[in-house]
């Protein structure tokens, strides 16, 4: 292999930048009270998949559009409370969490979103596995946007007279 | 060396081609251990999942259900087996809540039609690259038939890339 060019550690990276630095997704705020109809509308007129359920300005609760699926296919759900179907105390980090942390929840917990609270608890918005990639993909850049399909780089015939 | 025109495998050092004379010198790959890694592998060294396919004249209900069970967010979708779209939950909380009728039509007239794919081969730096244009979480890998083999995520790619240039997991 030729020479490494200037050196990119990950986890360096990932150890000095706190979840605060990157653009965090601003999600739908919904009150317990809502539906979860209600929740998809406002999910879908935001183009995101994933609402946070306050109660007196803390998150009590998050909804994903992954949860609407199963009530979907139950009939009726769709009308039911944000608080009879939302996931509750979902694990939030703070704006100075590391972006580490971050990604070990992701990994350790399965998760894809992990809501994130300011110094008052209050919530800042939401950091998902795109706002990760894309934040990793942005420290690469040279390299990931000079890729063609492998398909285009092989001459498939030999060329010539 | 392999020479990049022709193939002839040179041996390692070599300044030209001893077959066809192309020149070997200043290919470095640029960037650093993580970069050359995702442009010299190709994605099915993450490729695990095995797709879950339907036809596309299933119905969205049992469509749904599917993903349920299966605990996925996302079906590929296909006619006569070869890939003619995908249907994810971000389909479902479009097109499908808004419009309780839809449970009920074959999940082909609401899925994402000809969905970008990736073969094996495709490097996982080319994965990336189109996810983060597109804004796409799964991506498709289908065979030279464009029948579907596998599907990849953008959590499998942060989490190879968290493991292995990371150390996620220790400490």
């Amino acid at each position: 292999m030729a020479d490494s060019g200037p050196q990119f550690d990950l986890r360096e990276l990932l150890t000095t930048t706190v979840v605060g630095e990157l653009t965090l997704t601003q999600v739908p705020i919904l009150s317990p009270d809502a539906t979860a109809a209600e929740a998809a509308a406002a999910m879908r007129a935001v183009c995101h998949g994933s609402a946070l359920i306050c109660d007196a300005g803390r998150i009590v609760g998050i909804i994903t559009e992954r949860d609407l699926l199963g009530l979907l296919v139950d009939d009726s759900k769709v009308e039911s409370p944000l608080s009879a179907v939302m996931t509750t105390a979902p694990q939030t980090l703070t704006q100075s969490a590391l972006l580490f942390d971050a990604v070990r929840l992701m990994d350790q917990g399965g998760y894809r979103r992990l809501p994130v609270v300011d110094a008052d608890d209050k919530p800042a918005g939401i950091v998902d596995v795109k706002t990760v990639v894309n934040f990793l993909v942005e420290q690469m850049a040279a390299t990931v946007y000079n890729q063609a399909e492998n398909s285009l780089l092989t001459v498939r015939q030999r060329e010539g007279a | 060396m392999n020479c990049p025109d022709c193939g002839h495998e040179n041996i390692p050092g070599a300044d030209s081609c001893e077959k066809c004379g192309q020149s070997l010198t200043g290919m470095q790959i640029p960037g650093s251990e993580i970069e050359q890694s995702i442009i010299a592998h190709p994605v099915s060294v993450l490729a695990t999942k095995a797709p879950f396919s339907i036809d596309q004249q299933v119905i969205v209900r049992d469509a749904i259900q599917t993903m349920v069970d299966r605990k996925v967010g996302c079906l590929l979708i296909t006619e006569d087996d070869v890939l003619s779209g995908i249907f994810t939950e971000r389909d479902v909380l479009n097109r499908i809540t808004p419009d309780p009728a839809a449970m009920e039509q074959p999940v082909g007239n609401h899925m994402s039609r000809t969905p970008a794919r990736l073969k094996a081969d495709d490097s996982i730096a080319y994965a990336l690259h189109t996810m983060s244009i597109n804004g796409y979480r799964h991506l498709p890998v289908v065979d030279a038939e464009d029948k579907p083999v596998s599907i990849v995520s953008s959590r499998d790619i942060l989490r190879l890339l968290a493991v292995r240039f990371a150390d996620i997991r220790s400490d």
